[in-house]
């Protein structure tokens, strides 16, 4: 087990090498450097002074030596300053990482609590009518785009009924702030997991359809064993297995969400961020997101081989 | 029977994908009709009539500076249909003819293909088509090519999983016996077989494009206004009194996302049935 980890890792190294490469380039493609983006329009800076600060600042080197050295800064933990509000990039993320890590996994929670059950349903009673009604429910829950899903849940229970706040995550004015956060939490991770609930809806059900049709339950139905008794010893314990090797390899897709789910609901968190430093180009930011998530993605993935290894007693690295 | 007469048969049984189908129609007869349906002119203002909620005159309301939503939801489909369908013949160009090499070539080639594939995959499409769309700018041009330049790699290693699997089949080794050159191997064998699979993966596709393009304007990254789009019209929504008391103005496009993409969806899973003997034994 730890060798085989050992050499996903090493996999994964040239594969983080490579992304980060590519967004280095593509922003060093892009229109205007640092400085540029600092300097007002207008402004009396004279052209000797940004040479100098150009200088100063390493801008002048050529492309290859200025990628070495962010590189070099990055594995010491430096991902340099934002061109925007001067703090330290490293300092902005790490603030906007609890918000969006209690709206990922509450989204993550109550797609699994909704998801699990239904998929079992719709599995166990294929092709009933309870199936196709399930199955048409998880169908428009991939068609309808989350944010729209957000827009009409603000509309209903925010503005009509006024259950839930209208967007943000913290009001000044309740007593527990605990509470409130929880109140603030409740439409956006709906929104957030209504396409996870279907991914989950639809990989279980076809997994418990395939499993239903192997020999082993067959086997198992001929002892005279009851067959809620196979899906629930027999069946379940394969299918589910899969499903949340599944669930947690898309965890990261759930980052591409939020940004949109962030922005309709007003919640403090990483996507926020992102959109934010992409309007302002703030490109230090931009790229320690973008590694960030890769590092996530290879974490999700180590985390997946290893619940598939202690849920499923065949598999051996 | 014919091939084609039982092929539509089994399609025009999924009564959902037959309904998607009709709806999609329709829209793409009213996109084209666009001029003659509406004043054609779905970007002028007029002060005179803002915030009107729908009425025989104006059937889904005015917007903030007086535009009728009824012309703005039919030029965004204009945007939202050629979104989807130029960007998703680009992810099929690229997806096919890298995952025809990968399986073909293998070696080397497939293993740097897929680790692409696979990069790609992993990441957040969105991220990709905003981080992206916001170095090169976000005309309707670029989101098309971003879309279809990032959105490959399904299709790719769809293909190459087809063509790994045909090149198994007795025919295909039959083929190759009787010494027919690789081109006609794969004109007449290999294409005929993944035109099904890429269809169906063609149209799933071009419902995601019309979703992200949807999500990258509705951020602000995507087309500009004026020039409507579904999604920078949902993007009014963001003030609480339009979204609050002007609903007309923004569940017009979003209604029209929610069922361009359902009706893609459905459609594309009827296809997948249709093609598929499996699930009519």
């Amino acid at each position: 087990m730890g060798a085989y980890i050992g050499r996903r890792l090493l996999i994964f190294i040239p594969t983080l090498l490579a992304i980060s490469f590519c967004i280095f380039t593509l922003l060093d493609l892009a229109p205007g450097d640092p400085l540029s983006a600092i300097i007002r329009p207008g402004s009396s800076i004279s052209q000797e002074t940004i040479e100098a600060y150009r200088t100063k600042f390493g801008l002048d080197k050529p492309f290859l030596l200025r990628y070495g050295h962010w590189l070099g800064q990055v594995l010491q933990g430096n991902f340099g300053y934002s061109i925007v509000t001067f703090r330290p990039v490293i300092e902005m993320i790490s603030e906007r990482i609890l918000p969006t890590l209690w709206l990922t996994l509450s989204s993550l929670a109550l797609a699994l609590l909704i998801g699990i059950p239904v998929g079992i349903i719709s599995g166990y009673y294929r092709y009933s009518a309870i199936d196709y009604v399930l199955t048409f429910f998880a169908f428009a829950g991939i068609s309808v785009p989350n944010f729209f899903v957000g827009l009409v849940l603000l509309y209903l229970f925010a503005a009509k009924l006024s259950w839930f706040p209208i967007g943000g995550m913290t009001d000044p004015r309740a007593e527990c702030q605990a509470l409130a956060t929880l109140v603030h939490l409740v439409l956006p991770s709906v929104a957030l997991g209504i396409p996870f609930i279907t991914t989950i809806v639809r990989y279980l059900r076809s997994s418990i359809i395939d499993q239903m049709s192997q020999d082993y339950v067959r086997t198992a139905l001929a002892k005279g064993i009851s067959s809620l008794r196979v899906l629930r010893r027999h069946v379940l314990r394969n299918s589910l297995t899969s499903t949340i090797t599944v669930v947690t390899t898309t965890l990261p897709l759930l980052l591409g969400g939020a940004v949109v789910i962030e922005t309709v609901f007003i919640w403090p968190g990483m996507g926020l961020l992102l959109k934010t430093s992409i309007y302002s180009r703030d490109y230090p930011v931009i790229m320690a997101f973008v590694l960030l998530v890769g590092v996530l993605i290879i974490a999700c993935n180590l985390l997946a081989d290893m619940l598939y290894a202690l849920m499923d007693p065949r598999i051996r690295y | 029977m014919t091939n084609a007469r039982r092929l539509l048969h089994r399609f025009l049984r999924h009564k959902l994908g037959v309904m998607g189908a009709a709806f999609l129609l329709i829209l793409c007869f009213l996109t084209l009709l666009a001029p003659m349906i509406t004043d054609g002119l779905p970007s002028k203002a007029c002060l005179s009539r803002i915030y009107q909620a729908p009425s025989r005159e104006h059937i889904f309301g005015t917007d903030q500076l007086g535009r009728d939503v009824f012309t703005r939801v039919l030029y965004g489909a204009r945007v939202s249909l050629q979104v989807g369908i130029v960007s998703v013949l680009i992810q099929l160009s690229v997806g096919v003819l890298l995952g025809s090499l990968s399986a073909i070539a293998g070696r080397w080639m497939d293993m740097l293909i897929q680790r692409v594939v696979e990069v790609f995959l992993g990441f957040p499409f969105l991220i990709i088509v905003l981080v992206l769309s916001s170095i090169i700018g976000g005309s309707q041009m670029n989101i098309i090519l971003i879309i279809g330049f990032v959105g490959w790699p399904p299709i790719c290693r769809l293909i190459r999983g087809e063509i790994l699997s045909l090149r198994e089949q007795p025919f295909f080794e039959a083929a190759r016996a009787y010494g027919i050159s690789m081109p006609r191997l794969l004109l007449r064998h290999v294409l005929p077989n993944i035109l099904a699979p890429s269809l169906v993966a063609a149209t799933l596709n071009c419902a995601n494009a019309i979703l992200i393009e949807a999500q990258i304007s509705f951020l602000g990254f995507g087309i500009q206004p004026p020039t409507p789009t579904w999604g920078n019209m949902l993007m009014s929504a963001g003030q609480v009194h339009i979204l609050e008391s002007k609903p007309w103005i923004w569940l017009a496009p979003g209604i029209a996302v929610v069922l361009t993409i359902l009706s893609l969806n459905f459609l594309g899973d009827a296809l997948r049935d249709a093609f598929d003997p499996k699930y009519y034994v």
